[in-house]
């Protein structure tokens, strides 16, 4: 119960994982997953996961993109090879990876991972179909997650931390920008799309897709006591992706910390400023306490 | 082969009517509830009964988009609700979340599913499960190219394409933009339209990259060139975006591509590229379309950086209420200014239009006047050729 998933950092200190007991890692794949501070070539997969199951640590691969048709030959392959490597789950995207699991009934346990991941009966139309579990999307509130776990029966992860992906679009959004304007392009992914009005520096990614974040970090660590403290059977999951990498640490282990005294507010509240400081204090809580707008007004 | 569809877009009852008017096969409407574009005026059910029974009349079809994302207190009345489209006789609906194909299998609602493009259908494995599980027709994804869309037919499934309108920078139903920088939800209705926004690009560093604003606005999409194409590759149905559209653009656009439909079907062989209907057809839209993904990758080309040539329409003049054969003259309800001496043009549903001078114009009174100055006036023009109720007047713009 309440276990914590992070990404997998660059230096493996499996050490470190293990004292903090870390349940598993999420790791992206070359060319399949987006979103991530480093990828494994499809050629060094079985040793990574090797070393990964070695101490004692499960991998939950994350195949995060929406696939054109010219992809899926690859993807078939990919999954077929991941079927005979020791993984706990695909966490996937594109319902292509669903059909063709179970087209194939390969022998991996699927997670849903998408913005339409918020309502407990579309997670059961899939679970009736072989789903495994979700991560329910960013735009839902704690309250409507907890509603959705006791709907459900499917495994529940809740991504507690990290830079929210906003929105994925298949066009070269940057790299046409200095195209257009005949600017000379340097090596840079990141940039950040600057809001005049807000004043909010939103960051903005370009790979094979463009993606946007959240200008704010998600810091759910209140959350995440108010899941313990209400025995809400859940997963955590900690995004490293544009995390510093010693900050990551400390992250990681002001929840663990959390996890072991989670009746302890004014210790809550300690860490919260920890993890908010190792943010540079620009971090928010998302959606998990502040209900979008549904219908919209005339003046609004 | 079966008939190929054209499917419209109508915000309210009135839309609805001209769209089929014009030539549509079928229409997409949406209800008071549970429908992305909450802005538009939407349906009531009596409305909706209203709209079918004309459509049915008319040999169209209507689908009603029940095409929010759902959140877990969004269940209530949806049930109820797709009963009483089912007794509204709708012949589809259009939903995001698939949740609802169990809903109506377990409350016997005999309503057949399309699959909007809100799931971003983009490849053919994806359109193999929707079918094996009963969607009958997939919306696919704006992104997709001709490859793509020859693919997921051969999967046997029925495929809605779209052919015309506005376009999203991002993956449908994955967009939060407008969730995180207006707190309004793109996925129940409530999409700010961030992408339209313009921006400052910064580098990593946070320096300014340049003074010239960044922008992710795309232009819009026009498949008319490929409509062959499209009738050869076996797409089901060709869907044209805007429900909240006006309806001198429903009415435009359907003529259009109704007539290049019937032109191409009836005779392959001759059929040739009208460039008066694609001029048509651009001087209607108020952003610049083109093939967007159809036949390449969008690049700098497909979308706008400084500003957009985003111009408010005054084209559309009047519409034709009756004809008077005793005294050869139009009356006609105003739309926009014209006056005595302009040059203006005359169309209707599957004719050619045509052009006629304003030798004068006179109101109710009988008063002779100079200039046609006041929206939803009735006027009467002299017109030697005879037109029909619902033909609609424009400004002459094909010698500009």
């Amino acid at each position: 119960m309440n276990n914590i998933i992070v990404s997998l950092p660059t230096k493996e200190n499996f050490k470190f994982f293990s004292e903090n007991k870390i349940d598993g890692f999420a790791m992206g794949i070359e060319n399949f997953s987006e979103n991530f501070n480093h990828y494994i070539k499809e050629s060094n997969l079985k040793k990574v996961i090797d070393d990964i199951n070695k101490n004692n640590h499960k991998v939950y691969i994350m195949l995060n993109k929406l696939y054109f048709n010219n992809q899926i030959d690859d993807l078939k392959k990919l999954l077929k090879k991941l079927s005979k490597l020791n993984i706990e789950a695909i966490i996937f995207s594109d319902i292509a990876v669903f059909n063709i699991v179970k087209e194939n009934n390969l022998d991996i346990k699927l997670i849903w991972h998408s913005k339409m991941v918020t309502n407990s009966k579309s997670i059961n139309f899939y679970e009736k179909r072989g789903l495994y579990g979700y991560i329910i999307t960013p735009q839902i509130t704690l309250d409507e997650f907890i509603k959705i776990t006791k709907n459900t029966n499917s495994k529940a992860i809740i991504k507690l931390f990290g830079y929210t992906n906003m929105a994925t679009s298949s066009r070269s959004l940057i790299t046409n920008y200095f195209n257009n304007f005949n600017i000379n392009k340097d090596s840079n992914k990141k940039y950040y799309m600057y809001e005049k009005i807000t004043k909010e520096f939103y960051p903005i990614v370009e790979s094979d897709y463009t993606n946007f974040f959240s200008s704010k970090v998600l810091n759910g660590i209140m959350e995440y006591k108010k899941l313990i403290n209400n025995n809400i059977d859940c997963m955590i999951y900690l995004d490293d992706y544009m995390i510093n990498e010693n900050s990551f640490y400390n992250i990681i282990e002001a929840f663990v910390a959390l996890k072991n005294h989670p009746n302890d507010e004014a210790f809550a509240e300690k860490l919260k400023k920890v993890i908010d400081s190792n943010m540079f204090n620009e971090t928010d809580n998302g959606f998990l306490n502040n209900k979008t707008i549904y219908k919209v007004k005339k003046d609004e | 082969m079966n008939k190929i569809e054209l499917l419209a877009p109508a915000g309210d009852l009135e839309k609805l009517k001209w769209a089929i008017f014009y030539g549509a096969d079928a229409v997409y409407i949406g209800g008071k509830n549970f429908s992305l574009r909450a802005n538009a005026t939407n349906f009531t059910i009596d409305e909706i009964k209203e709209g079918v029974k004309y459509a049915h009349e008319n040999n169209a079809k209507v689908y009603v988009t029940v095409n929010i994302v759902f959140h877990e207190d969004d269940f209530d009345g949806l049930i109820d609700y797709l009963k009483e489209l089912e007794n509204a006789n709708v012949d589809a609906i259009i939903a995001s979340d698939i949740f609802i194909l169990d809903l109506l299998k377990e409350n016997n609602i005999k309503l057949e599913f399309h699959l909007s493009t809100q799931a971003s259908t983009l490849n053919n494995e994806a359109a193999k499960f929707y079918k094996k599980i009963g969607v009958k027709r997939v919306v696919l994804a704006r992104e997709c190219d001709k490859e793509t869309i020859k693919a997921i037919i051969n999967e046997k499934i029925d495929t809605e394409v779209f052919i015309h309108g506005a376009m999203c920078t991002c993956f449908s139903g994955r967009c939060l933009l407008s969730n995180y920088m207006t707190n309004r939800d793109s996925n129940r209705g409530g999409c700010a339209q961030v992408c339209r926004w313009t921006f400052d690009l910064y580098d990593e560093y946070k320096k300014k990259v340049s003074d010239n604003e960044f922008a992710i606005s795309p232009k819009d999409l026009s498949l008319l060139k490929y409509i062959p194409d499209l009738i050869d590759m076996g797409v089901t149905s060709l869907k044209i975006e805007g429900r909240m559209k006006s309806i001198y653009y429903i009415a435009t656009l359907v003529r259009i591509y109704r007539m290049v439909i019937d032109k191409y079907i009836s005779d392959k062989e001759n059929y040739k590229y009208d460039k008066k209907l694609e001029k048509e057809l651009y001087r209607c839209a108020n952003r610049e379309t083109i093939d967007q993904y159809f036949n390449s990758f969008p690049t700098e080309k497909e979308q706008y950086y400084i500003g957009r040539d985003e111009v408010s329409n005054q084209d559309f003049l009047g519409v034709v209420l009756d004809y008077d054969e005793k005294a050869k003259e139009i009356i006609l309800e105003q739309r926009n200014f014209f006056k005595k001496g302009d040059i203006i043009n005359i169309f209707g549903p599957n004719k050619e239009s045509f052009n006629i001078k304003v030798e004068y114009i006179k109101n109710t009174e009988e008063e002779m006047i100079d200039a046609a100055r006041h929206p939803k006036e009735i006027l009467r023009i002299p017109c030697m050729k005879k037109v029909e109720k619902n033909d609609l007047i424009r400004i002459n713009f094909f010698d500009e």
